[in-house]
């Protein structure tokens, strides 16, 4: 029985080993990053279950495939985008002063509460790329390509989004 | 193309994240030097350096592993299930379609099928018969109510072209008073100027009747 061949099953096994080894080595970073850029842990969570099944569904039908962490990030961003404009049009906005919530209570110093409220009030895009550039260590070209954009796009909404979190940090003051 | 500011502004993003060169550097300076918007921005990088910082200081450790294999494994025993099925019901099906056709059923339904959308073939009555549509399976075949109809009148004009055809043959003999028919040549019509000749049919007794006895005497 050791020769048994199933069409479908050996893909289905080595996609499942794969997915498994993604979820042990990215499962933390990918879950704190999207809690960064939604705010919300359990939230977080969704999103990233959905990330590794993309990828499971993705490796099943080509096992081959080379899957790197720039495309769960990418996936992962994407989620996360469609999500925050899905609240926005639903007209769903979560005051600052709860919005941190979503941390745990070690996690709370000041300083980090304040970055995160002034987080939230960025677009999706300028939160994208300083998170990915900033929170999850890519460069700017890195970023340009997660995000499917250049790296100088990137790097002017850095600069707007930086003035746009000092404006925000100062009136907070 | 970008604009020229668009440009110093990616100029300071480089600048912010280290990424930019020593020269780069410099050209962002002198920029800022002379520009009303970008002078008095920071170049330290103190606030990205203050979100990197986040992250070491998180303790939330989520474990979604068992959370993504049971769903993976859902999804394979449903798409399981699902295949076994389809297999099922297809099975099922290949059972009845052969049982549909084994039986002759199938040749029944298409007849009647067939015999529902194609209008009845009109009657031809001859003198000498009537052409009847085509009975495919008539032995067999439940005839519905319209093509029963037919058929019923397809009998009875049969029979009245049976019945003409042996009027034409043979006609009838006329009632009514029977004309005496008159003898054949050569033979003299005794009956001529008698009453007789008006009662033909009753010629013999007539002749009875009316002949008288001759009396001899001796």
């Amino acid at each position: 029985m050791d020769n048994v061949y199933v069409l479908g099953v050996d893909h289905a096994l080595e996609a499942e080993a794969r997915i498994e080894r993604l979820v042990l080595d990215h499962q933390t970073k990918l879950a704190r990053y999207v809690r960064r850029f939604v705010n919300d842990a359990d939230l977080a969570l969704d999103v990233v279950q959905d990330v590794f099944f993309a990828a499971y569904k993705m490796l099943r039908s080509d096992p081959s495939r080379p899957l790197s962490a720039g495309w769960l990030y990418k996936t992962a961003t994407n989620h996360s985008i469609t999500y925050l404009r899905k609240k926005k049009r639903r007209g769903e906005t979560l005051p600052l002063e709860n919005a941190t919530t979503a941390f745990r209570t070690d996690e709370q110093s000041a300083t980090s509460l304040d970055l995160q409220s002034a987080l939230a009030t960025l677009g999706e895009e300028q939160l994208a790329c300083v998170l990915l550039t900033t929170y999850a260590g890519y460069s700017s070209a890195e970023a340009a390509l997660i995000l499917g954009t250049s790296a100088d796009a990137v790097r002017q909404r850095v600069c707007r989004a930086m003035r746009s979190m000092r404006k925000t940090l100062g009136e907070s003051a | 193309m970008i604009s020229k500011h668009a440009h110093f502004e990616s100029l300071y993003g480089a600048v912010l994240l280290g990424e930019a060169t020593q020269a780069e550097r410099d050209e962002y300076a002198r920029h800022a030097a002379g520009c009303a918007l970008c002078a008095g921005e920071p170049v330290d990088g103190a606030l990205l350096a203050a979100i990197a910082s986040m992250q070491a200081a998180e303790t939330w450790r989520p474990s979604i592993d068992r959370r993504v294999v049971t769903r993976i494994r859902e999804t394979q025993s449903k798409r399981s299930r699902f295949t076994v099925g389809l297999l099922g019901w297809a099975a099922a099906a290949s059972i009845a379609v052969n049982v549909f056709f084994v039986t002759g059923f199938a040749g029944r339904v298409g007849s009647a099928v067939f015999d529902a959308m194609t209008p009845p073939a009109p009657v031809a009555a001859t003198q000498f018969g009537v052409r009847l549509p085509a009975q495919t399976f008539a032995t067999v075949k439940r005839r519905a109510l319209a093509e029963r109809a037919v058929v019923a009148e397809n009998h009875v004009a049969r029979a009245s072209v049976r019945r003409h055809h042996v009027a034409a043959d043979a006609p009838l003999p006329q009632r009514g008073p029977v004309r005496r028919q008159p003898p054949a040549s050569g033979v003299p019509d005794i009956f001529a100027g008698t009453d007789l000749a008006v009662h033909a049919a009753n010629a013999p007794r007539a002749v009875a009747i009316e002949s008288h006895p001759l009396n001899f005497s001796p």
